[in-house]
């Protein structure tokens, strides 16, 4: 029986299988490993993005207020991106901490639409980063001002590479000016009609708090009511629940309204979890009941 | 798990049992593709697709596979394929990588893609035959 030249064809091709499962067999271990230590987190962190101008140490004073009433205290983590997309940190999270407050600053914190875009992208950097150093499987989101912006244009355009794994259960967006510095509804800004138009992009199982702040009967100072109130063409009858709330009285400046005592009670109730939520690692399929 | 391994199985025998030119060429030149799950270039090439030959085989192969697989499944003999698998890993890895690397699957779809090659040979050396009569009837014609 004369050799067959095709045997040594099919001999090559399995030893150039054999050669590359070898590596694909540990990204695979490692990359399984990694979702079910995500499955099993009861991680859920708080992820905080200041607003126009503002610097990661924007919310200092809000945390020690979230803090100063509870018996366990949320660890702060600051994150700042560069325009490079290099992240600098900064605190730390602490090993028993379930709910740490991850706050994302940017070196570029101007106003405008182009700069909000070009913001989205770094957050996604230091989500993705966040994805890859801590396991967790939801998280809370909170926008002071351009802030929700920012978390608008990121659910809408990055979101959905995370969505199978990593879900937003809240959304709370504070003074967040969805129409800019317009304060009539009949001329929609650009950035508002690019919203609007892109809403069916929303995840359908969020729930959204938009709280604005109200100085005189118009605005908080900086941000007409109007345009906090342009939200409701994005987020109303596209997510699970959308409510809108004014805060007035003192503190209820645009500026001031991260300290403001009523907003960090309404950052207590709705954004932070409740106090008697079972935060156990769902039981093993395996183990035996007792 | 199912029809992953089919087309490598036709491969593998028309490469070892060499008796049509035109065929060995059409399986030589998608080796690599199929060997990486890319099926179509073979299907249109042989051709597998309204080719009451082979088409009939290419669809009942795969079902044998997928009853086999789940009746072993049942048994409890091999895990089922949970994890996420990249597109583009070879056929016979798949159900491999799916189950977090049990070894008892790599056996298994070994196993299944040596019953494709015995359930195959019957097929192809029938696709010869008519292949031969009607090259011949068309030399009657001319």
């Amino acid at each position: 029986m004369s050799k067959n030249p095709n045997l040594k064809w099919l001999i090559l091709t399995l030893l150039l299988v054999i050669l590359l499962a070898i590596p694909g067999y540990s990204w695979m271990k490692k990359d399984n490993w990694a979702r079910a230590q995500r499955q099993k987190s009861v991680l859920s962190p708080v992820i905080m993005v200041p607003g126009s101008s503002a610097t990661t140490e924007r919310f200092n004073q809000l945390v020690r207020q979230l803090n100063s009433k509870t018996a366990t205290k949320h660890s702060v983590l600051k994150i700042k991106v560069s325009t490079k997309g290099t992240l600098s940190y900064s605190g730390a999270i602490d090993k028993d901490d379930n709910e740490p407050i991850i706050v994302v600053g940017f070196q570029n914190n101007h106003d405008g639409y182009s700069n909000i875009k070009k913001q989205a992208g770094w957050l996604d950097q230091a989500f993705y980063t966040l994805t890859q150093n801590y396991h967790f499987n939801n998280f809370k989101a909170f926008g002071h001002s351009n802030g929700g912006l920012i978390w608008t244009y990121w659910l809408e355009h990055y979101y959905s590479s995370y969505a199978n794994e990593i879900k937003m259960k809240r959304l709370m967006t504070l003074g967040t000016p969805y129409n800019f510095s317009e304060s009539n509804l009949k001329y929609r800004t650009q950035m508002l009609e690019d919203f609007i138009k892109n809403k069916n992009k929303l995840p359908k199982n969020l729930v959204v708090y938009s709280l604005s702040g109200g100085k005189s009967y118009e605005s908080d100072g900086i941000v007409p009511e109007a345009s906090v109130a342009a939200g409701k063409y994005i987020f109303q009858n596209q997510v699970k629940s959308y409510t809108a709330m004014t805060v007035t009285g003192s503190e209820a400046d645009h500026s001031d309204l991260p300290q403001n005592e009523q907003v960090v009670r309404l950052i207590k109730q709705y954004l932070l979890e409740k106090k008697n939520k079972n935060l156990r690692p769902p039981r093993q399929a395996n183990k035996k009941r007792q | 798990m199912g029809g992953a391994s089919v087309g490598l199985a036709l491969i593998v025998i028309i490469l070892l049992v060499r008796e049509n030119k035109q065929n060995e060429n059409i399986a030589k030149i998608n080796l690599l593709p199929v060997v990486f799950n890319s099926n179509w270039g073979f299907m249109v090439g042989m051709p597998i697709i309204l080719n009451p030959v082979l088409f009939l085989p290419f669809i009942i192969i795969p079902v044998v596979n997928v009853l086999l697989a789940s009746a072993a499944i049942a048994l409890h003999i091999i895990a089922p394929c949970v994890y996420p698998v990249l597109r583009g890993t070879p056929g016979i890895l798949i159900s491999f990588f799916g189950s977090n690397g049990n070894w008892v699957n790599l056996v298994f779809s070994i196993l299944l893609f040596i019953l494709d090659i015995v359930m195959l040979i019957p097929i192809g050396s029938l696709g010869q035959r008519i292949e031969k009569g009607l090259r011949e009837r068309e030399q009657k014609n001319e």
